[in-house]
């Protein structure tokens, strides 16, 4: 069958070959002419912070003597640059270090590792200015953020807990889901249109606590790069954004323990050498304690009651040679809800990364990751003569290897293969009482994901930055299992799917485009295109995001999500470089989107297909971002102006209709102040236009129940979202091998009521309307703390 | 009982937050037509309500439309046209409900033809009716509840409602037999009043049809259920887009006064 499709993609792109040769020409002379040019050579290594050995993603470096030479290192911390023979400054530069000089004489290729010195914090207030660099304008990425660990510190967010997520929503194009909700809404895409990574591993539920934190621990990360639909073609399988998350490796040079107590959760890490020089290892963990205040209530009830979340990040790492490094990583995270020992949800996510980073040659460099996740929830009940669980896991196994060649100055080639074995139990029921809920197990859905792609960098007359690519995805279904074809809303047929057997194949190419002109110094004119497809599909049909909510591959009946994404950008740095500007606009259309009928049941019920719709979506706006980067005040202003519409027949009469998450207005300011180099405080204050809803505009009485009326779906709005935060921090003490900090924070200053839900009652007799709102003020303190042990050097 | 325990997480979740009533500036949807018609095994007459909508925050709930022409007919070639006799309720006059039956209600109003049809189920017998008590969320509660043995036919409709003390609770607790045909099922009872010893329990368990149970279930999942994310209305039989439903079902019912002994399962959920 697979064979079958890849013979008629075949047959429909030979004859169109003819078409394709000026731009094969193109590839051909921007690929080949600088690897047979003569007399080059090339210089390559690696860049890492020179106290904790940590790769720096990202970092620049550049021959000071030949213009626009830059080559930033890879998200391994490799770098490669192909230049001709002769005498040069190498330099290399990275936010928050010190720039790195050094002479070298080429006349051969060489490995050059460059190890960077973070600016200290008594001096960072003179050298910071002169730091920041204009990556942010020349390069051909757009619609990509890549988040500062160091800032994300000093942003006030709830219970005082720093929150990556919770930082990505104060960007433009990025909405939030609410109060209490760690979803997020990137350009128009629904919150299971993200594709959150944590070392190469997918995390399905990116949240605690039903919302209220998110997974990721911010002691464990690096790095983290939010790209809105332009992703790189070595991304795939998710409609609207990126997020790259890449943990830290861990102290190759010396040990420290640090950690944070809150008023809500307490954190800890130890990261080391377990060789020095060579290898590392970081363990960070985190639990939050609501549930110790329970213990304290008398009522026998309550004090059993468990309301808790622990998650651990583990990371090693050790180079063999200069040119071969392995690492392992994983994380593993749990919810516990558990009430009076009787009922209980638990869920959460485990990744676990082994990976393979091997220098082929200097020009070429190969990742080779096994990758395995999963994300599961439990249901129990377990009372006097009732004992019901309710179990659901889903499970990816993947491989896939990634090979960049670096073809010469600002020309590099990305390519290589995925392959990912999906399996998905939607929930089975376990009970001992068949007449109360019967015991049920619905199929498993397996599929079968593969994906090969191929992407070049190049840059053309000095001021042109050219990323283009090509991702070639598919999706199986797999074997075994019970597929039914649905015309109308009963099974016309069932038939059955053996072991070992591939299903409906869907194969989509996905063409990613994007380019930058810098017309003027500091100034880029940006535009790019690209096509993604996603085969797992999230059902919800509560307000709230549950993490029972769920997840469904794509069968004969349901096909791949498809968006085709342009966007077009003026950038532009000034002053120094000491701000920044942006204007983008997109233009986003989904098909294949998918909602449910009204009335659906999606837990536990085998045949949930018959309950699905499917429909088109189009999302447009407009992106502001003025960003002051350097100096004691720093901080942004974002601004959104976007629609976001959805079309199914069955809804609406098939008309367009506001998607639930569409907010006309977005507003978010930041700022912060260093106000000394140990004291900081900062704010942020968000503002949007209420979520469309369904409210009710009449009401009529029907089997002697009042009931409510409402009109076409969402059709009316959420009074409008608005919120300010205020912290501050104080460094108490801060020495080489000791410091600790106090953080205070108050969430929601002026104690705005924002809906959470509105409830159509009737109360009394009366028809009322009642608003539930989850959050006035919320105060909090942190204390965190780090202490570093350095070992005695040896003199042999 | 499937939806019940979602229902508790939700619930669990909402109790900590801040309620407030508010006044919203609704949209206008009175004066749309609603339809209601019954017709039951039982003795007639049956009844038929024609009524509009009315603005959310009216004080009524609902206006009553006259001058309604209505006939209800089967399939075996009965027809008969309803009498109106009080504003908005009309009566059929001849006609008599029989399981296995399908029934044709047309209703000409305002110019315009509406028509909905109904299929009566054979009745399913309650074995008893009892209680059931449950230790929700620490604290006991007691849920009425109704036995019977689901027939063997693949895929039966139910709706059930409460009398509590003599008076019927307006509220629907539908049900399928998807996972327990032709077993013993118990079905709770939806109700908001308490319940006491020396408290009478009549429980009526209605055989429906398919649309039927997709009104009443999409009733109080997607219309009456406030966690819905997109709240909508239920699911009508009736053409031309006019509200409410017509059914045709089987009724049975069984009662009991509560004592301590009424206890059919002691349940801890939450």
């Amino acid at each position: 069958m697979l064979q079958n499709k890849t013979n008629r993609l075949i047959c429909v792109l030979l004859p169109n070959m003819r078409l394709l040769k000026p731009f094969l020409t193109f590839i051909a002379l921007t690929i080949f002419v600088p690897v047979f040019s003569q007399s080059k050579v090339t210089v390559n290594g690696s860049v890492r912070d020179a106290k904790t050995g940590e790769e720096l993603i990202g970092a620049t470096v550049f021959i000071k003597e030949i213009p626009n030479t830059g080559a930033s290192a890879n998200s391994y911390g490799f770098y490669s640059l192909t230049v001709p023979k002769g005498k040069y400054t190498l330099k290399a530069h990275y936010v928050g270090y010190n720039e790195f000089s050094l002479e070298v004489i080429l006349d051969s290729s060489h490995t050059v590792n460059i190890n960077l010195m973070p600016e200290s914090v008594e001096m960072k207030q003179v050298v910071i200015s002169a730091q920041k660099g204009d990556e942010n304008v020349k390069e051909a990425q757009m619609s990509a953020t890549k988040l500062d660990i160091h800032e994300l510190s000093k942003i006030p967010v709830i219970f005082g807990e720093k929150d990556l997520l919770k930082t990505i929503q104060l960007l433009p194009g990025v909405k939030s889901a609410g109060d209490g909700n760690s979803g997020f809404y990137v350009r128009g895409g629904n919150s299971d249109q993200n594709l959150i990574l944590l070392d190469e591993a997918l995390v399905y539920n990116a949240s605690h606590l039903l919302g209220f934190f998110s997974t990721f621990n911010s002691d464990a990360v690096k790095d983290a790069t939010l790209y809105k639909g332009n992703m790189p073609a070595e991304y795939g399988n998710r409609l609207a954004s990126v997020l790259d998350i890449k943990m830290k490796d861990g102290n190759d040079k010396q040990y420290s323990v640090g950690g944070g107590i809150g008023l809500i959760a307490s954190r800890i890490y130890i990261e080391g050498p377990i060789v020095p020089d060579k290898g590392s290892f970081l363990i960070t963990a985190r639990r939050t304690y609501a549930d110790l205040f329970l213990k304290l209530s008398k009522d026998t009830n309550i004090n059993k009651d468990q309301l808790y979340f622990y998650d651990i990040n583990a990371k090693a790492s050790y180079r063999i040679s200069d040119k071969d490094r392995i690492f392992a990583s994983g994380y593993f995270g749990r919810d516990v809800i558990s009430i009076s020992n009787t009922f209980g949800i638990s869920y959460g996510n485990a990744t676990a990364t082994a990976r393979w980073n091997h220098v082929i040659n200097d020009r070429l460099f190969s990742n080779l990751a096994f990758i395995y996740n999963d994300f599961s929830w439990k249901i129990s009940l377990d009372g006097s003569g009732l004992n019901i669980n309710i179990t659901s896991i889903i499970q990816d196994y993947g491989l896939k290897e990634d090979l960049e060649y670096y073809l010469g100055v600002n020309n590099k080639i990305k390519f290589g293969a995925q392959t990912t074995f999906k399996s998905v139990v939607p929930g089975d029921i376990t009970s001992n009482n068949n007449s109360f809920l019967p015991s049920f197990a619905v199929t498993r859905d397996y599929g079968w994901e593969n994906a090969l792609y191929a992407q070049h960098e190049v840059t053309l007359w000095n001021k042109v930055n050219l990323n283009y690519g090509l991702r070639l995805s598919s999706f199986s279904v797999a074997g075994p299992g019970e597929q039914f074809t649905f015309p109308s809303s009963t099974v016309t047929d069932t038939f059955g799917l053996a072991l070992g057997h591939l299903g409906k194949t869907y194969i989509n190419p996905e063409p990613r485009f994007s380019l930058s002109y810098n017309f003027a110094k500091n100034m880029s004119f940006k535009a790019a295109y690209s096509r993604n497809t996603q085969d797992i599909h999230l059902l919800s049909n509560t307000t709230v995001t549950l993490p029972t909510d769920r997840w469904i591959m794509s069968t004969n009946n349901i096909r791949p999500e498809i968006a085709d994404q342009g966007s077009v950008g003026y950038f532009y740095n000034f002053l120094n470089n000491m701000f920044e500007m942006s204007i983008e606009g997109y233009y986003k259309w989904m098909q294949n989107q998918i909602d449910y009928v009204n009335g659906a049941q999606l837990v536990a019920n085998e045949t949930v297909e018959n309950q699905l719709v499917y429909g088109n979506g189009r999302a447009y706006g407009g992106e502001f971002f003025l960003k002051k980067r350097t100096g004691k005040l720093t901080g942004w202003v974002s601004y959104t102006l976007s629609r976001t519409e959805l079309k199914f027949t069955e809804i609406n009469n098939d008309s367009w209709y506001p998607a639930k998450y569409d907010q006309t207005h977005n507003v978010s300011v930041v700022v912060i102040w260093d106000i000394t180099p140990r004291i900081n405080i900062s704010a942020t204050w968000v503002y949007n236009t209420g979520n469309a809803v369904t409210y009710a505009s009449g009401k009529y009485t029907v089997g002697g129940i009042t009931t409510p009326y409402y009109p076409d779906r969402n059709s009316s709005r959420f009074p409008p979202y608005h919120r300010l935060d205020i912290g501050a921090t104080f460094i108490l003490k801060k020495h080489r091998l000791w410091e600790h900090d106090l953080n205070l924070s108050i969430y929601n200053v002026y104690n705005r009521m924002n809906p959470y839900q509105i409830q159509f009652v009737t109360q009394n007799g009366q028809s009322v309307t009642q608003q539930i709102a989850l959050f006035g003020i919320v105060p909090s303190i942190t204390y965190d703390f780090k202490f570093t042990y350095v070992k005695k050097q040896k003199n042999n | 009982m499937k939806r019940l325990l979602i229902l508790a997480i939700v619930s669990g979740l909402i109790t900590a937050a801040c309620k407030k009533d508010i006044h919203l500036n609704l949209q206008n949807g009175s004066g749309l037509l609603v339809i209601e018609g019954n017709i039951t095994n039982l003795p007639g007459p049956y009844t038929v309500y024609l009524s509009k909508t009315v603005t959310y925050y009216d004080t009524s709930n609902g206006t009553p439309v006259s001058g309604g022409q209505i006939k209800i007919s089967d399939n075996t070639g009965n027809t008969d046209s309803l009498i109106e006799v009080s504003p908005g309720t009309y009566h059929t006059t001849s006609i008599t409900g029989v399981p296995g039956r399908t029934y044709h209600l047309s209703v000409y109003t305002g110019g315009k033809q509406y028509d909905a049809y109904s299929t009566m189920p054979p009745p399913v017998a309650i074995d008893s009716i009892g209680i059931l008590t449950f230790n929700i969320f620490g604290r006991k509660q007691i849920i009425p509840a109704i036995v019977f043995l689901d027939p063997p036919v693949v895929l039966n409709y139910y709706n059930a409602y409460l009398y509590f003390n003599g008076k019927k609770q307006n509220k629907p607790s539908p049900d399928n037999d998807v996972g327990t045909n032709g077993m013993p099922m118990e079905l709770t009872l939806a109700t908001d009043s308490s319940i006491k010893v020396n408290d009478t329990l009549y429980g009526e368990l209605d055989a429906i049809d398919l649309p039927m149970f997709n009104y009443w279930n999409s009733l109080t999942t997607t219309t009456l259920s406030n966690g819905s994310a997109a709240p909508a209305n239920p699911i009508s039989n009736i053409s031309n887009n006019a509200l409410g439903y017509f059914s045709a079902y089987s009724p049975t019912f069984s009662h009991t006064i509560v004592t301590d002994s009424s206890a059919i399962g002691y349940h801890t959920i939450p």
